[in-house]
């Protein structure tokens, strides 16, 4: 078996915190952003339908995982500087992609 | 922000709701949460205000305004995802991120392939190919294609399977994803039409 391929299933079911964990371990993200989303998933609190929706949105295509990925990164650092200009800013582009992805 | 969460927390992390309330409405997290629901709900409308995609931006700036709020896990434990991030000043961040996913992007062209047989199977079977986006989805489940290292595109074929290793039942067709390199191609999945095969284990389609 070589290594120039990764395959994986995700059932339908698996609408956990360990399916989205299978999601970003198989997906094409750089160590330290899955490191990153692995700190996220193992550490915070999140409701089960927002697992859900974080999946289902996640298994349309890598470029909406790219883009939640930096806007992870994006909304931690306003929240540790306080920074509402780039909080803004932040919310402007979810605006445009929710937009272009409706 | 929801009793019920807020007991979950609770239970989980010994805090107290009273804490836990205290800390959690402090005005700027509220501000920062409120402006973001309001733009992205005038944005898709009340009727769409459960988009997948929204709840999931909304679930970021919930799970971390909780996770900065929370006593056990003071506000400088962002500064601990911070790391993580591997960034340290707001500006870099996004010029740096916006870089690093357009090169993502970029890398990430590969290309597709799969004989009309093998669509016609996999379509027999219950398989949707989405193309674009190297998704082999069914009802139970889907195969995400991820290529990295030297690959650079997925075939599908349909091929012959050695049953002396695994035992395929009654399934005389097997749906063969290849990737491929410029060292030859090499074989990643088995599909039938009850079970797969990845990395030399065999699974059910229908479990659980």
């Amino acid at each position: 078996m070589g290594l120039n391929i990764t395959v994986m299933m995700i059932k339908r079911n698996n609408y956990t915190k360990n399916g989205l964990r299978e999601l970003i371990v198989a997906s094409s993200l750089s160590d330290s952003e899955k490191n990153l989303w692995f700190y996220f998933i193992d550490n915070i609190i999140l409701k089960k339908e927002e697992v859900v929706a974080m999946l289902k949105t996640l298994q349309v295509n890598d470029n909406t995982l790219n883009f939640l990925t930096k806007n992870l990164q994006d909304k931690i650092t306003a929240m540790k500087n306080n920074d509402k200009l780039v909080w803004q800013e932040i919310i402007q582009v979810e605006k445009k992609y929710l937009e272009s992805n409706s | 922000m929801k009793e019920g969460f807020y007991k979950k927390i609770n239970e989980e992390f010994g805090i107290t709701p009273e804490q836990q309330k205290k800390e959690a409405s402090l005005e700027d997290w509220s501000v920062f949460q409120n402006l973001e629901k309001e733009v992205l709900i005038s944005s898709v409308g009340e009727l769409k205000k459960q988009n997948n995609l929204r709840k999931a931006f909304m679930g970021i700036t919930a799970g971390l305004l909780l996770f900065s709020a929370m006593p056990a896990f003071a506000s400088e434990k962002l500064g601990d995802l911070s790391i993580k991030n591997g960034e340290s000043s707001s500006s870099s961040i996004l010029e740096k991120s916006s870089v690093e996913t357009e090169k993502k992007l970029e890398a990430k062209k590969v290309s597709f392939s799969i004989e009309p047989e093998a669509a016609n199977l996999l379509k027999e079977w219950g398989y949707n190919i989405d193309q674009e986006n190297l998704i082999i989805d069914s009802d139970e489940g889907f195969f995400r294609l991820n290529t990295s290292g030297k690959a650079t595109g997925v075939k599908i074929v349909v091929g012959s399977f050695a049953s002396s290793f695994f035992s395929v039942g009654d399934n005389k067709d097997v749906i063969l994803v290849k990737s491929i390199d410029q060292d030859g191609s090499t074989e990643e999945l088995v599909i039938t039409k009850d079970l797969f095969i990845l990395d030399g284990v065999k699974h059910n389609r229908y479990d659980d």
